[in-house]
C-alpha cells in the first residue's frame, strides 16, 4: 500500500512554537498535521511570558529594541514589535476561550519564584500576579517542590513583612507527590473545603502566595473560591517542573486544535529530503508525509529536538551538527522553516526570552509557511 | 536480580526525571499508593542496579501506555514498568485471566451453561473464588464462535483480500463486530481471510507473564506469518491486539521477525482510510440521524495513527460524532476485573462517566474491554465504529448487489 500522505503543512512539535504555528495556520485554513512525539516541553512552562527582562530594564520593548542592535544573529532580529504582539494577542485568545486570563501591565513586573527568588515576566496569568501589601507564604507540609522557609527567607527583602505559615494538606500521603497530582487535589470540591478550614485556623496576613497548584481546569474559579472563603487574595507562584500552569496552556492549546486538526502523537521524524519528503517512525513502521511547507519546532536540549554531541549539538531531524543552534530565518531546507528552541544565538533561561521566542518565531513561521503575507 | 530487569543503560540515560509521564498516569494522579511511571519504571531500575531495595506495587499499573505517550525523549517506560511487574507471585486468577482463548474455547462450549451462571449467585461464588469484583459483569459467551460462523467459500470470489487478525474478544464474545469487519471489507470489493489464529498475548503481557506472553504470541505469529509472506495486510478491529501486533511483540517481547511482521499490520479503519486516500472507499453510506460520542482507546492514542474510525464515521450523512475527550476508562483489560483494583478502575474512568451519562446515550469507542467499561459504568450503549458503517452501508443499499 502507498504510505506517502501528503499535506499542505506539517508541523513537527508540540511545545510552544509548535502549538503556536499550528493555531496560525488553522487560522489560516490550511491542511495542517501537526506531528508529536511526546507531550512536549510545555509541561516546563512556567505559564508566565516572558519577553525579555533584566534588572536593568524593565520595558522588554526597550530592550529588544537594544538587543537588535547589539546582537544581529539574535532570534528576535527574524521578528518585528508587530509580529511578537500579534503572537501574543492570539496567545491570549486561545487562553481565553480556555478560561485563563492574562495580563500585561505593558511593561515587566517581578514575580515571586518556588525557590525564593523574583523573576522578570510579561504577560502573565491573572493569578499569578502580585498585589497587595503585606503577603503571607503558604508553606505545604507534604509538598517538597515548595519549601516555605527557603521562600520567605529568599523574599524577605522585596516584602515588607512577610509572614510564614504551614499547614498539613488534607489526605495526602505520598511525600514524592508532583504539582500536576496536587492540582488535581484541588479539583475536588470536598478536599477544597477540608483544605479551607485548614487554613481557616492560621493567622493569615495580607495575599497569600501558594504555588501554582490551585487545579488544572477551571482553576481560575478554584483561586476565586479560596478566596472568597478566606477574605484573603491568593496568588499562585509558579513551581518547579513538571509544572501545573504549563499543563493548563497544553490543554488550552489542544481544546483549541481538536476539532479539526490532525495532531499524531508517538510519531518521531527520522529525517527529512530535498523536496520536502519526511521519514517518519510510528509503533510498527515507518511512514512518508510529502508537503508544501514543514515547520520544524521539535524544541532543543529539553525538548528532544536537538541533542548534545562530540562538537555541538546534533539536530536529530536534519542530522546536521551546529554549533549553538539555528540562526533565525535560515531554511536548510527550501520550505522548511525552523521555530523556538532549537534556534540559537539567545540564552532564553538568563534572557528570560523563552516563551517570547517561541511564540514569536511560531507565528512568523507559520506565516511564512502558510503563506499568510500573500492573501 | 532477575536477568530480565537488566536494562539498556541507553534507555535509562535519556530520562530527564522530569515527570511529565507521571502526570499524564490514570493511576498515580489519583492514586498516592502508587509512586507513578517515573518512580516505578526508570528510577526503580537505576535503583536496582545498584542494589538499594524499594517498595513500589507494580501491579497498580494499567499498562496504558500513556507515560510512553508523554515522554518527549523516548524513554520506553511502560516496558520498564511491565518487566517489573513480572517480580511479583503469580496467582491462579491471574492465570485465568490471561488465558482468554481457553477461556473462551471452553466457555462457548457450553455457552448456555456459562451465560446462566455468568452474573448470578454461581457467578458470584466464583467470582468470589477468583478474587474478581463481584460487581464487574462478565461477558457473554455464545454457541457459535465467530470462527465457527466464518465461511471462507463466500469469500472466493474477491480479488484482493485482507487477513482478518479478530481477537479472543470477537471470537468468543462479539462475533457480530467480526460479521461487520467481513462486510464492511467485502462492500468495498476485498475479501477477508480468516486463518486459525490464538491469542495476541496482551492479557499475559500487561500481568508481567511475560515467558507466557511470549509464547501465545510466537504461536500467533506463526499463524499469520505465512500470509504476510505472501504479501497479504494484516487488519483488526481490536486497538489493543493491534498494538501488540504492530509494536510490543518486537518491543516487549523481542520476538524475532515481528519487526518484519509489523510492516503489514493495520488498524482496520486505518486500512479503510488508506483506501479513502486512494480515491478507492465505497462512500455509498445511508444516513444515520443519531449522536454519539466517541471514547478514544489509550491503545489506539500509543499506536501513533490519529483517529481513523472517527475520520471514517465522518463520512457518514446526518450522523453526529463528538469526541468525548475525557481520559482513560480505567478498565485496562483484565486490571479493572481484579477485586482490588474495581473501585481504582471506576475512579480513573469517573469523569468520563459523568461526560457520557449527562450527555449521551449511544457511545462509540474502539475497544473491547473500554466498551464493557463504558456498558458497566454508565447508562449509555457503546457500539463499535465498524458496525455503525456496516449499519450506513446497509441503509446506501444502491451499489449493493
Amino acid at each position: 500500500m502507498d504510505r506517502t500522505i501528503q499535506k499542505e503543512v506539517v508541523v513537527i512539535g508540540s511545545g510552544m512554537a509548535g502549538l503556536m504555528a499550528t493555531v496560525v495556520l488553522q487560522e489560516l485554513g490550511k491542511d495542517v498535521t501537526l506531528l508529536a512525539n511526546g507531550m512536549g516541553s510545555l509541561a516546563h512552562f512556567s505559564g508566565t511570558v516572558d519577553l525579555l527582562g533584566s534588572e536593568e530594564f524593565m520595558s522588554p520593548w526597550s530592550g529588544i529594541g537594544n538587543l537588535r542592535d547589539t546582537e544581529r544573529q539574535h532570534p528576535y532580529t527574524s521578528v518585528t514589535d508587530e509580529e511578537i504582539s500579534k503572537a501574543l494577542e492570539i496567545y491570549q485568545e486561545v487562553l481565553g476561550k480556555y478560561g485563563i486570563e492574562y495580563v500585561t501591565l505593558g511593561s515587566n513586573v517581578f514575580l515571586p519564584t518556588a525557590i525564593g527568588t523574583r523573576k522578570p515576566s510579561y504577560l502573565v496569568p491573572k493569578t499569578m500576579l502580585p498585589q497587595g501589601k503585606d503577603y503571607t507564604v503558604v508553606d505545604f507540609t507534604q509538598f517538597r517542590d515548595w519549601k516555605g522557609s527557603l521562600i520567605h527567607k529568599g523574599l524577605r527583602e522585596h516584602y515588607h513583612g512577610l509572614e510564614l505559615c504551614s499547614i498539613e494538606l488534607p489526605h495526602v500521603k505520598s511525600l514524592t507527590l508532583d504539582a500536576v497530582s496536587l492540582a488535581r487535589y484541588f479539583e475536588k470540591a470536598e478536599w477544597r473545603k477540608e483544605f479551607i478550614s485548614i487554613l481557616r485556623k492560621q493567622k493569615l496576613k495580607g495575599s497569600l502566595l501558594m504555588p501554582a497548584v490551585l487545579g488544572i481546569r477551571g482553576h481560575e474559579e478554584i483561586v476565586a473560591e479560596l478566596e472568597a472563603a478566606l477574605g484573603h487574595q491568593v496568588i499562585e507562584v509558579p513551581t518547579l517542573p513538571p509544572s501545573a500552569p504549563g499543563r493548563r496552556v497544553y490543554e488550552a492549546f489542544m481544546q483549541r486544535l481538536k476539532p479539526n486538526i490532525e495532531i499524531l502523537y508517538n510519531n518521531r521524524v527520522l529525517g527529512i529530503e530535498e523536496g520536502l519528503k519526511l521519514r517518519v517512525s510510528r509503533p510498527g513502521r515507518q511512514w512518508c508525509y510529502g508537503a508544501k511547507s514543514v515547520i520544524w519546532a521539535g524544541g532543543g536540549l529539553l525538548g528532544g529536538g536537538l541533542v548534545p554531541a562530540k562538537d555541538g549539538l546534533r539536530d536529530t531531524v536534519l542530522g546536521i551538527t551546529i554549533t549553538e543552534g539555528w540562526q533565525a530565518g535560515s531554511q536548510p531546507i527550501k520550505g522548511l522553516y525552523i521555530a523556538g528552541s532549537q534556534l540559537g544565538y539567545y540564552d532564553w533561561p538568563l534572557e528570560k526570552s523563552g516563551a517570547g521566542v517561541a511564540l514569536s518565531t511560531g507565528y512568523k513561521a507559520a506565516m511564512l509557511a502558510g503563506g499568510g503575507y500573500y492573501e | 536480580m532477575s536477568k530480565l530487569l537488566i536494562p539498556d543503560r541507553t534507555a535509562l540515560e535519556q530520562c530527564l526525571k522530569c515527570n511529565i509521564c507521571t502526570t499524564f498516569c490514570p493511576v498515580a494522579t489519583l492514586d498516592d499508593g502508587f509512586p507513578g511511571p517515573k518512580a516505578a519504571g526508570p528510577d526503580y531500575l537505576r535503583l536496582s542496579l545498584s542494589f538499594v531495595d524499594t517498595d513500589v506495587d507494580f501491579s497498580l499499573c494499567t499498562n496504558c501506555q500513556l507515560c510512553n505517550w508523554a515522554c518527549p525523549h523516548g524513554v520506553d517506560i511502560a516496558t520498564m514498568n511491565v518487566k517489573a511487574k513480572a517480580q511479583s507471585k503469580k496467582n491462579f486468577r491471574d492465570w485465568v485471566l490471561t488465558n482468554p482463548q481457553l477461556i473462551g474455547k471452553v466457555a462457548s462450549k457450553m455457552s448456555t451453561l456459562t451465560n446462566l451462571f455468568a452474573n448470578n449467585l454461581i457467578g458470584r461464588v466464583i467470582k468470589k473464588a477468583l478474587r474478581i469484583a463481584p460487581e464487574r459483569k462478565l461477558p457473554l459467551y455464545h454457541k457459535q464462535t465467530f470462527l465457527e460462523w466464518f465461511d471462507s467459500k463466500k469469500q472466493l470470489d474477491y480479488q484482493e483480500k485482507v487477513v482478518y487478525f479478530a481477537g479472543c474478544s470477537v471470537i468468543y464474545n462479539d462475533p457480530d463486530l467480526g460479521k461487520a469487519v467481513i462486510e464492511v471489507y467485502n462492500r468495498n470489493g476485498i475479501g477477508v481471510i480468516v486463518p486459525e489464529q490464538g491469542c495476541c498475548g496482551v492479557p499475559a503481557l500487561a500481568n508481567g507473564r511475560i515467558d507466557q506472553a511470549r509464547k501465545t504470541a510466537e504461536k500467533t505469529l506463526e499463524q499469520l506469518k505465512p500470509y504476510t509472506d505472501q504479501g497479504y495486510a494484516v487488519i483488526t478491529a481490536c486497538t489493543s491486539c493491534g498494538l501488540a501486533l504492530k509494536d510490543e511483540w518486537h518491543r516487549v517481547l523481542n520476538l524475532p521477525r515481528a519487526k518484519d511482521f509489523a510492516n503489514s499490520v493495520y488498524d482496520a479503519s486505518e486500512y479503510l482510510m488508506l483506501l479513502e486516500q486512494k480515491g478507492e472507499l465505497n462512500q455509498d453510506l445511508g444516513p444515520i440521524q443519531k449522536s454519539f460520542g466517541y471514547h478514544e482507546p489509550c491503545h489506539l492514542k500509543a499506536q501513533g495513527i490519529g483517529k481513523p474510525s472517527v475520520q471514517l464515521l465522518r463520512k457518514i450523512p446526518e450522523l453526529e460524532v463528538n469526541e468525548l475527550d475525557a481520559g482513560c476508562c480505567g478498565m485496562a483489560g483484565t486490571y479493572g476485573f481484579k477485586k482490588e483494583n474495581y473501585e481504582r478502575s471506576l475512579t480513573i474512568g469517573d469523569e468520563l462517566f459523568r461526560k457520557i451519562d449527562n450527555e449521551y446515550e449511544e457511545v462509540l469507542t474502539d475497544c473491547p474491554t473500554c466498551t464493557m467499561q463504558i456498558n458497566q459504568a454508565t447508562k449509555a450503549n457503546t457500539v463499535h465504529p465498524l458496525v455503525l458503517l456496516r449499519d450506513a452501508y446497509k441503509r446506501g443499499e444502491s451499489s449493493w448487489e
